[in-house]
């Protein structure tokens, strides 16, 4: 498998009042194609700070990370927005989305604001309406974000992530503010999409949500402090597999 | 905690509470510099008029006439006193600059006093009394010299007749009678000596007059007496003397109109700021709801900031309004003697006035608290039962960028917002057209209906006209200056007509009402060429036209029959039309050709207007002005326009000046209030920014995106404030017009400089510095989108 992600020596370093953080410490990881990764680890150990810098979200203070094979540390703001726009898809923990437009413009927005995305005004309405269909949300299509439930919006999040057809997802806590029956669904969704082959970056607390990865990264201290494949195991037993391996790494 | 609490939102929202604080500040300073300024304007006139010793009634009257002021009083009941001073009008005068000579205004208005004769009391520039005149030396009023592009210490030569003086002006005149701009006759006071040289001028009676000063307790047995008197050219009371400085009180109106202005705008901007905060501050005030403090303490914490923002911008406002004041109020100080009033005062209660006015609108604001509860804490704002219909428009498939849909749908998602950013930019920009209106029109040749003048493309002024044609052969000697004006331009190649307005005193009698006016003629120019309101123009010596304030104080209409009195008879005249005139103060009638039955009893005559045939441009106007100089240099030749401005005392110059102070301040406030409201946003909307950013929208796109809005509202306001210019600068202004003489405006507007260049510079300044604010999204990092509320 080709890697579109490969992360050499990354260093993250916050300067508070005179006082130096470091919050990523030469880290070293690569992500396949068609990979589906979870970054797990206790609060305050690095996974949303790695998540925004190898998606150029946020600038790092050494290393290299080459993003389909381009190293987004020398990328100029512009050719990094132009990156994530038409190459990456995001998903957050707060479903963020313009409150003066509908669930379905926000959805088609990075579309039409992309150069690449060379499919017509129309056709990328029907795109839109697709994701959402499959997503099994379009009957919320016309409606204010502030009329659809958590789930229904995250689900929205990720058909607008999708609408460029990037080649990598990144999500951080994707379910963190949804219930279980919310949090499974947008899980499924994500599976699906990655079963596709999109490749997937997720941060998550929970081990459930994990479980539907390929591999988890856990990060301790800004630095990776194990890897675990589940790729091969069997779904009933890959979520105690994890939680076991979780509680021997510390979690 | 409560005092936490309001250290962290001065702190937080710093650019909005400076600016608040700007508003006040400009408020305050505006409204008690124009209350000061009024107040000291109409209260200094009424000292100035007593200090100066202004009698109850003023008459100008010429030497030689058959029944004189002075014999008139005599069988006047009601007069305490009388009071005689003699001058000497000048057959021409001329500034000679420190660097150049300069030619000054038409002399024939203009006259000579010496302090031997004085009746009243004069004031130089310090508002000193004039004691002493030296030898050499003359003290003329500020706008004299203001016209003639002289100054103080400057050389003039007075010619009367034969006899031409040179002399050094020692300092400014404050004279209440002949003080003020739209006084056509200029007093240049000399000393004895000197003025005994002018009456050895040959000849020298047809110069000569005198001003009556009389004291009465009866003001309208005393005008019916001097009805007889056939040489008065002017005669008035001390109010109408007072209403000939209304010019000068113009600039202090017109702030007290742009004052009101900035409270009203500085009020919408306090409700919006509030109501904005107060939706941005939903999980803080939720909170403290939940926890248990009461609404009025949660609006306490508010009215406090406010109040304390508008003390603090009240006090610095109203410092600042003094030196302020003084600077605006220094051109009415020139022909006025000021009174030190107490002027602190009044800025105190017009500051206090403002302070109240905001605390009391920022009460009622935060009665939004009221409708928070702790649910909109958790709920992001809303609870389920306050759900709102968000989006206007769909995105969908419709052929436009993104980031111009996102403005436009923004604006008509939220249009309460907007409306107060279009309404304020609309106020200000209506401001500016409404001054830039008056001022074009105060100098267009349009201007000349106002005045009840012919339209013409020029203007022959000439040195001690009215002294050649006052005799009994003046209407033959007039018609041949005029065929020799128009053969010498037709010699040039240039067809045309010229005539020449004439003015006598008439009284005018309608049953038992007699009034003393004057009666205009065109000499050479028909009466259908002048504008009347309603009617037709008179068709023979039978019928007359008359203003429409004569026609009210006669209680006559179009149709009534009037008697016409001057010195060789009585003619009954039909009234035909009303019209509207600023000059005289909208005191005279229209006289058919040839009713002006003598001239050796002229009251006045008008300059020489010269209507070209073929219709030339602006340019090719300017170019046969330059050429006519030439033909006559002992004149003064000006285009349409300037002589308009010039009829009128420099009235257009002046407001020039004010529309060139209005300028800074209008940008000043559209920037203002562009900058809170783009801060406003930035603060609301931080999240969404770093949302777009996080998706992929490039820094310019959002800034695209911010400054669009506010740009689209900006280029509405100007398109609103063009299309209701007309309508507005009406309402504004008529009431002020109307009490000089003109009723029915219509403004001359410069298209190129009131739609496009003043908008423009307003439109670009305001959106640049949203673009500058809006420039502060680069410090927005996409990944604070999980850390936003």
């Amino acid at each position: 498998m080709a890697k579109i992600l490969e992360v050499t020596d990354l260093c993250k370093t916050y300067i508070t009042n005179k006082r130096q953080n470091n919050v990523l410490r030469n880290v070293n990881f690569s992500v396949d194609e068609g990979d589906m990764v979870a970054v797990m680890g206790p609060s305050g150990s690095g996974k949303s700070t790695l998540l925004y810098t190898v998606s150029g979200m946020d600038s790092m203070t050494a290393g290299t990370v080459l993003f389909g094979g381009k190293d987004i540390s020398a990328l100029k703001p512009n050719e990094l927005a132009a990156l994530r726009l038409d190459e990456m898809g995001f998903i957050f923990q707060q479903m963020y989305m313009l409150k003066n437009l509908s669930v379905l413009d926000n959805i088609i927005l990075p579309a039409r604001q992309s150069k690449a995305n060379t499919l017509s005004a129309k056709e990328k309405l029907e795109r839109g309406k697709e994701l959402m269909r499959s997503l099994g949300i379009i009957e919320i299509a016309d409606n204010d974000i502030n009329e659809v439930s958590g789930g229904q919006l995250q689900r929205a999040c990720i058909c607008r992530s999708m609408i460029n057809a990037p080649k990598m997802i990144f999500a951080d806590e994707p379910t963190g503010a949804l219930n279980r029956q919310s949090s499974n669904e947008v899980m499924e969704e994500l599976c699906k999409i990655n079963a596709d082959g999109t490749t997937i970056m997720l941060v998550t607390h929970d081990a459930k949500v994990a479980a539907k990865c390929s591999r988890v990264l856990y990060i301790v201290d800004g630095n990776i402090q194990g890897e675990y494949n589940l790729s091969g195991k069997d779904e009933r037993t890959r979520e105690r597999a994890l939680n076991n391996w979780l509680m021997e790494q510390g979690w | 905690m409560f005092f936490d609490i309001l250290k962290r939102d001065l702190k937080r929202k710093k650019t909005m509470n400076v600016i608040i604080l700007l508003f006040v500040i400009l408020s305050v300073m505006f409204i008690s510099s124009s209350v000061m300024n009024l107040t000291a304007v109409t209260g200094s006139l009424d000292s100035f008029f007593v200090k100066a010793g202004v009698s109850d009634y003023t008459v100008f009257e010429r030497c030689g006439g058959t029944v004189t002021v002075a014999d008139a009083v005599k069988n006047a009941e009601g007069v305490t006193d009388f009071k005689q001073e003699e001058c000497i009008f000048l057959s021409g005068h001329k500034f000679v600059g420190r660097a150049k000579e300069k030619d000054s205004q038409n002399a024939n208005t203009s006259m000579v006093c010496c302090l031997s004769h004085q009746i009243q009391r004069y004031f130089d520039g310090s508002d000193n009394e004039i004691t002493e005149v030296a030898d050499g030396e003359v003290y003329v009023r500020q706008s004299l010299l203001d016209n003639s592009n002289a100054k103080v210490g400057d050389k003039v030569e007075l010619t009367v007749a034969d006899v031409t003086r040179t002399f050094t002006v020692r300092d400014t005149l404050k004279d209440a009678v002949l003080g003020s701009r739209m006084m056509g006759n200029a007093r240049f006071l000399i000393s004895e000596n000197e003025y005994k040289a002018f009456e050895k001028a040959e000849p020298l009676e047809p110069y000569l007059f005198h001003i009556s000063f009389i004291h009465t307790d009866d003001i309208p047995a005393l005008e019916k007496v001097l009805t007889d008197c056939d040489m008065i050219i002017f005669s008035g009371d001390r109010s109408l003397l007072q209403l000939t400085y209304m010019m000068e009180m113009t600039i202090a109106g017109i702030l007290l109109i742009v004052s009101i202005a900035l409270i009203l705008i500085a009020v919408v901007i306090l409700r919006f700021t509030i109501s904005f905060t107060l939706s941005e501050e939903f999980r803080q005030i939720g909170i403290m709801k939940a926890i248990g403090i009461p609404d009025g303490k949660i609006r306490s914490l508010y009215l406090v900031k406010y109040l304390a923002i508008s003390v603090l911008g009240a006090t610095i406002g109203l410092t600042l309004s003094f030196p302020f004041g003084s600077m605006l109020l220094k051109m009415v100080s020139q022909s006025i003697v000021m009174e030190n009033g107490n002027s602190l005062l009044l800025g105190i209660i017009c500051a206090a006035a403002v302070v109240c006015i905001i605390v009391l609108f920022c009460y009622l604001s935060t009665r939004k608290v009221k409708k928070f509860t702790p649910v909109d804490a958790v709920r992001s704002g809303t609870t389920g039962e306050r759900y709102k219909k968000k989006g206007v428009f769909k995105l969908g498939k419709k052929p436009v960028r993104p980031v111009f849909f996102m403005a436009v749908n923004d604006i008509l998602s939220s249009p309460k917002r907007f409306l107060i950013m279009l309404f304020t930019f609309f106020v200000g920009i209506s401001m500016l057209m409404v001054g830039l209106n008056i001022s074009s029109t105060m100098t267009s040749s349009k201007m000349l209906n106002w005045i009840n003048m012919a339209q013409c493309d020029a203007a022959l002024v000439e040195s001690g006209s009215i002294e050649k044609y006052m005799v009994a052969d003046g209407r033959e000697k007039l018609n041949q200056k005029i065929s020799e004006i128009e053969s010498d331009l037709s010699e040039k190649g240039w067809e045309a007509d010229c005539f020449v307005e004439v003015i006598t005193t008439v009284i005018v009698t309608k049953g038992d009402t007699e009034l003393k006016t004057n009666g205009v003629e065109g000499i050479n120019m028909t009466p259908d060429e002048y504008m009347y309101l309603e009617g037709t123009a008179p068709q023979n010596k039978n019928e007359i036209a008359m203003s429409y304030i004569v026609a009210d104080k006669l209680g006559a209409q179009i149709g009534d029959t009037v008697t016409v009195k001057t010195p060789h008879g009585e003619t009954e005249c039909m009234i035909t039309a009303v019209y509207q005139t600023m000059m005289s103060v909208g005191n005279n009638i229209r006289l058919y050709p040839g009713q002006t039955y003598s001239f050796q009893n002229l009251a006045g005559i008008n300059d020489f207007q010269i209507r070209f045939h073929d219709n030339p441009r602006a340019a090719e106007v300017e170019r046969r002005i330059e050429i006519i100089k030439e033909m006559y240099p002992g004149g003064e030749v000006m285009n349409a326009g300037d002589y308009v401005d010039y009829c009128v005392g420099g009235v257009g110059g002046m407001m020039d000046g004010v529309t060139g102070l209005l300028l800074p301040v209008i940008i000043l406030i559209d920037i203002l209030v562009a900058v809170l409201m783009e801060k406003s946003f930035l603060t609301k909307e931080r999240g969404e920014i770093a949302m777009l950013k996080a998706i992929g929208f490039k820094n310019r796109s959002i800034i695209l995106w911010q400054t669009l809005r506010i740009a689209i509202v900006m280029i509405a306001a100007v398109l609103l404030s063009v299309a209701l210019a007309d309508p507005i600068g009406k309402l504004t202004t008529s009431g002020i017009f109307r009490m000089v003489g003109a009723k029915n405006i219509i403004f001359d507007m410069d298209i190129l400089k009131t739609f496009v260049i003043y908008p423009a510079i307003v439109l670009a300044t305001t959106v640049f510095s949203v673009f500058l604010t809006a420039l502060s999204i680069r410090k927005v990092n996409s990944n604070e989108i999980n850390s936003v509320e």
